[in-house]
């Protein structure tokens, strides 16, 4: 109860405060290079510079459909609707190849350096974008 | 066993300098000396600090975390260990040695766990500086609900930034609130949970996603 208390006060400081807020949050995440975007036909993962350990891609959209699997990787379709793709520890950017409507994804992995835990949004892949 | 070693390093951390400490003041073997503590604060200390991370490690343990918390502990833990010495009559250091039972034992313990305290604090901050900026949001809850929270927050950060932010973690403090109270460690298949939880609500807020 005291732990709930102690998160509730938290949001509401940070709802408060819009300052605040920006503190806060500059201290939540940093980007460590890694990204996830949408490619055509698929979400591309891309671990950057390091390995990223224990990489997890999930998505949810209507009709999805696997088209393909990274090496080693287990990705299931649960309904129609929902991607699990446990990836494992990816070195360099590898590709799920999948279909679907309006699909919304994001990646979490961990690196071999740390206990972090790092997260991503997919965002449209920037040279297919500019492509375009 | 890298996994342990994740799980506790600053355990882990804390008791090889604690032991480093210990070794080189024993300067000889390592002996069961209570005489000794009550008469070298430094090696009452040692003590103390092995005795405090020896009991937050037990089950009976593990829910005391927080500055307050330890704080609490290490103070009774060396009341307790001070008052001890004094009545077996091993308390022999000349500064509280001095005063009536149980009160120089009580004073002993209670100098002992301030410096414990300040150390440990020092040594905390330390810590971070040294941990290459990975440092997250602190809440002050058990390691693994922080790790949680943290993961929940990180989500939000990378998916609305700063500025919705704020009406962002107001959608979501059930799902904190439920996370806050929960023992669990963030297994892959929680990380996966959470993953596809925050992607479901974000999508019922109205989050237009991509054909492929």
């Amino acid at each position: 109860m005291r732990v709930t208390l102690r998160v509730l006060l938290l949001a509401l400081l940070v709802t408060s405060c819009a300052p605040v807020a920006e503190v806060v949050t500059d201290l939540i995440t940093r980007s460590d290079g890694a990204t996830l975007s949408y490619v055509h036909q698929g979400l591309k993962f891309d671990p950057g510079e390091q390995v990223a350990v224990g990489v997890i891609v999930r998505a949810e959209g209507e009709n999805l459909a696997l088209l393909s699997t990274p090496d080693g990787a287990t990705c299931t379709i649960v309904g129609g609707t929902q991607l699990d793709c446990r990836l494992g520890d990816v070195t360099e950017p590898v590709t799920i190849g999948l279909t679907g409507k309006g699909v919304v994804a994001n990646a979490s992995w961990r690196r071999s350096t740390g206990s972090s835990v790092y997260l991503v949004f997919a965002v449209p892949d920037q040279l297919e974008a500019e492509g375009e | 066993m890298m996994q342990f070693v994740r799980k506790h390093w600053r355990f882990l951390l804390i008791a090889t300098v604690v032991l480093a400490m210990g070794r080189a003041m024993a300067q000889d073997e390592f002996v069961f000396d209570p005489v000794g503590w009550g008469e070298n604060p430094a090696l009452a200390l040692t003590a103390l600090i092995g005795a405090v991370a020896m009991i937050r490690q037990t089950k009976w343990g593990s829910s005391i975390d927080g500055p307050v918390r330890v704080a609490i502990l290490t103070a009774v833990i060396g009341m307790l260990g001070g008052v001890a010495l004094q009545m077996f009559g091993m308390l022999t250091h000349p500064t509280v040695a001095a005063y009536p039972s149980p009160w120089g034992g009580l004073l002993y313990g209670l100098g002992l766990a301030f410096t414990a305290m300040t150390g440990v604090a020092v040594f905390n901050y330390g810590a971070k500086k040294l941990s290459s900026g990975e440092q997250t949001l602190d809440i002050h809850t058990g390691q693994a609900t922080s790790q949680i929270l943290d993961f929940i927050l990180a989500q939000l950060r990378a998916l609305v930034g700063p500025a919705k932010l704020p009406a962002a973690i107001t959608a979501v403090a059930p799902i904190i609130a439920e996370f806050a109270q929960s023992k669990a460690v963030l297994t892959d298949d929680l990380r996966a949970n959470l993953q596809a939880r925050l992607l479901s609500a974000v999508r019922a807020a109205g989050l237009m996603g991509q054909d492929l």
